[in-house]
């Protein structure tokens, strides 16, 4: 279980740029679960993410992973092994010269086995990336197969929570459905599934869990259908279908 | 206009693009659709001149792409937005980022000026001009993206998915900006993957395989994409069309 204990999160504390990122957030994730974080830009949801991998540390409150606290140095490893998180820009997590070695670097890494390549060719395969493009730089990939290999890369070692950072964003119909079925996949297999996104449609037909960040703090954390039936805290946390709402004023 | 006529394009060999052919009126707003790497960021690339087609050719006004000398005006007339803002944003405040293509060009510093509080006005960014581009939100600091091309009045907008990692508000605010800049006759190439974005649009084209697959009105072409599983067409949108 992820458990986040009154955490508070600035950006360049003590400087004229002091910005709250969270305020006292208390929240659980348990194995296996899916869930929905979403909020306006700024509200406060990659940095939910970046806390509970443990890329940063709260400035204060507790946040333990499995009963790991991601402020202890000593444990970082291990932690880095449980918590798998998909940038939101994928090229933020590249720096290997070929899809291949991107994908495997996390195996090595960790000092998995991968004999035969099978890790690395299964991860490549179940995001729907052909092996053509296993010796190309990921630069050189188009928006959407960047996503999917950064997808890859972190699935690839099957760590117990996978936190996604828009995983749908630029993904074309196929493989947005690629991802949607990946993701069950995982999840029947125990995996907890976090997405941070703005997809509505994306979290109402899929996660039956919601949290909703504003201004830092929780707004609504509960069943997807109780807050979609909301609509003034809709409204007020900035949650609805744009061109939807564009159509209905012209 | 824009005429691209028999392009191939590869990216070394990776063929993207192979014998495409497009023609664009000016004033339209088209939605690009197709696949992830079917190549519609490489034909916006290709018509802002950064990159030249293998075999074929682009003109943009009549001015040939592959011809360095013109490379100046096209892009003078054709501006090109990213998916992130953040590879866009080079200064320290909005009006210096608005202002830096003209600076660069020379410009006269009160024709400068009076573009400057113009362009502020149409882009919804009055009030933000003193403000560091770090400090917007997504929505904001996409619209100062746009505005920073839109001063230098550009005929054509070229869009590389531009709402894709907005949330509702931002997308509301680039779509609305959208079309209040083609109503003024001018041309917007839109790519995305979004059909309830791309209904819009008042035409729609669908890249596959390296050619045009689909090409036409939006009332024509949306249900069409129903038998291509690279589109979602949401019944919705179809509701919109039918």
């Amino acid at each position: 279980m992820i458990a986040f204990k009154n955490v508070t999160h600035y950006y360049s504390k003590n400087t004229p740029f002091e910005t709250l990122a969270l305020k006292d957030l208390c929240m659980t994730i348990k194995k296996g679960e899916r869930l929905a974080v979403m909020g306006r830009t700024g509200s406060g949801k990659s940095t939910f993410a970046q806390l509970a991998s443990g890329l940063i540390r709260p400035d204060s409150g507790e946040i333990t992973v499995d009963g790991i606290d991601t402020k202890e140095k000593k444990d970082s490893h291990q932690l880095q092994k449980k918590v798998g998180l998909v940038f939101q820009y994928p090229e933020s997590q590249f720096f290997m010269p070929t899809v291949k070695e991107e994908v495997a670097f996390a195996l090595d890494n960790f000092e998995i086995e991968d004999p035969g390549e099978r890790l690395t060719t299964n991860a490549l395969t179940s995001v729907g990336l052909p092996a053509r493009i296993m010796q190309r730089n990921p630069f050189s990939l188009s928006g959407g197969e960047k996503r999917l290999t950064a997808i890859a890369s972190i699935i690839v070692w099957n760590p117990d929570y996978l936190f996604l950072d828009e995983p749908t964003a630029g993904l074309d119909a196929r493989g947005r459905k690629r991802v949607l079925n990946l993701l069950q996949r995982l999840e029947e297999n125990g995996t907890a599934i976090v997405v941070i996104t703005h997809d509505t449609r994306l979290v109402k037909d899929n996660f039956p869990r919601i949290v909703v960040l504003s201004g830092g703090k929780t707004a609504f954390d509960g069943e997807t259908r109780d807050f979609f039936k909301e609509r003034e805290l809709m409204k007020k946390t900035g949650i609805f279908e744009p061109f939807r709402i564009l159509a209905a004023s012209s | 206009m824009i005429e691209i006529k028999d392009v191939s394009f590869s990216y070394g060999q990776t063929r993207v693009l192979q014998d495409l052919t497009l023609e664009i009126t000016q004033g339209t707003f088209l939605a690009m659709m197709g696949a992830n790497g079917s190549g519609k960021s490489t034909i916006l690339k290709l018509v802002n001149a950064i990159n030249t087609p293998d075999k074929g050719d682009v003109t943009v006004f009549g001015m040939n792409t592959g011809d360095p000398e013109n490379t100046y005006e096209i892009r003078k007339k054709a501006g090109l937005v990213f998916q992130n803002p953040d590879n866009q944003i080079i200064a320290s405040t909005v009006e210096e980022d608005i202002v830096f293509g003209m600076e660069n060009i020379g410009m006269d510093r009160m024709a400068m000026k009076r573009k400057l509080s113009r362009i502020v006005e149409f882009a919804g960014l009055k009030g933000l001009e003193k403000k560091n581009p770090l400090m917007l939100s997504g929505g904001q600091k996409q619209r100062l993206a746009i505005a920073s091309i839109l001063v230098m009045e550009p005929e054509i907008l070229l869009l590389d998915e531009p709402m894709s990692m907005l949330d509702p508000e931002g997308q509301l605010e680039i779509m609305q900006l959208l079309r209040k800049y083609h109503r003024a006759n001018n041309t917007v190439i839109l790519v995305t993957h979004d059909i309830e974005a791309a209904l819009f649009a008042e035409k729609i084209c669908l890249i596959r395989d390296g050619r045009v697959e689909l090409m036409g009105s939006t009332p024509i072409v949306l249900p069409k994409l129903r038998h291509y599983r690279e589109v979602e067409v949401t019944d919705w949108a179809l509701g919109r069309v039918i």
